[in-house]
């Protein structure tokens, strides 16, 4: 191979990836020069186009940056996403909080630790009616023809307490959670 | 790179396109041709490599179209030249060019602020 071969060939591999139009356009452009001239001729016009990485990285600073920014999704897939976990899991039990809870996790938007948190929220949604409940399963009824003879038990005040406790911290960390969801992605939007 | 340099280059990246486009304007002209032109006259360009991108991006939006002419001595040369659009380009930027550097000679030049 001769020098300018021996140049092409490299500048050519330098452009791996580079549109063909422009690599070949580049590269034939120097071949169509040099053409017909003497090696030492062709030598000295390659010393003057410098190195083939200088050439090769001109090139490349010259083409269009590739966008680096993250794709964010829009304001309304994110309401939408936290409207299905939400509301829709009780309009449309477990299916709703199934669609949701996808598209919570193909979010471009919210990172894998904001997920984790959105998916664990319906369980805390679950767990407010449950909280409610507590203190009836503290009571054992004895009931014969319909009349209830014997009741016992019965919430003691500190499971009482405990019941609301947990009701309103469910109720308080569910909305603070959706909320602070909604707000990351509209950070991250802005950005 | 030095800011000044930088700023060079800012300076190049932005007319770059409408120097070839003058170039072409007189003549239609090869690659090689077109590189010797633009790094010798006052280094718009810095090296060939930068010259096919922008000439990618003329063929592109239809400014510059390009056709081959067969050599005795190798492979055919690819001349490029103006089409209608491209000449309708560089005139809407002479306009504005000339609009451009009035100005901003305006703000530079001392004793003239």
């Amino acid at each position: 191979m001769t020098t300018t071969d021996n140049y092409l060939a490299e500048l050519d591999a330098l452009l791996g990836g580079v549109d063909p139009a422009i690599r070949n356009g580049l590269v034939d452009g120097i071949r169509e020069e040099l053409a017909g001239m003497s090696a030492a001729d062709a030598a000295q016009r390659l010393r003057e186009l410098g190195d083939p990485a200088f050439v090769a990285a001109s090139a490349r600073a010259e083409l269009p940056q590739p966008n680096t920014a993250r794709p964010e999704d829009p304001a309304w897939y994110s309401i939408a996403t936290v409207l299905m976990i939400t509301i829709g899991g009780y309009v449309i039990p477990v299916l709703g909080w199934l669609v949701g809870i996808v598209m919570l996790w193909a979010s471009k938007t919210w990172t894998v630790g904001q997920k984790v948190v959105g998916t664990l929220l319906p369980v805390v949604g679950v767990a407010v009616p449950a909280a409610i409940f507590l203190p009836a399963y503290t009571v054992s009824e004895t009931i014969i023809d319909g009349r209830t003879i014997e009741s016992t038990g019965g919430p003691m005040p500190w499971q009482v307490g405990l019941a609301v406790l947990l009701t309103v911290g469910a109720v308080i960390a569910w909305f603070a959670g959706w909320i602070w969801l909604l707000v990351a992605a509209e950070r991250a939007r802005r950005r | 790179m030095t800011a000044a340099s930088d700023q060079a280059t800012q300076l190049r990246r932005g007319v770059v396109e409408a120097c070839i486009l003058g170039l072409l304007a007189g003549e239609p002209m090869y690659g090689w041709q077109l590189s010797e032109r633009l790094i010798g006259d006052g280094a718009i360009i810095g090296s060939i490599g930068t010259l096919y991108p922008v000439l990618a991006r003329l063929r592109e939006r239809g400014e510059v179209t390009s056709y081959e002419v067969p050599s005795d001595s190798g492979p055919p040369r690819r001349y490029y030249e103006l089409t209608d659009a491209g000449r309708h380009t560089l005139h809407r930027f002479r306009g504005e060019w000339m609009l451009f550097t009035a100005a901003v000679d305006r703000y530079i030049t001392p004793g003239d602020a």
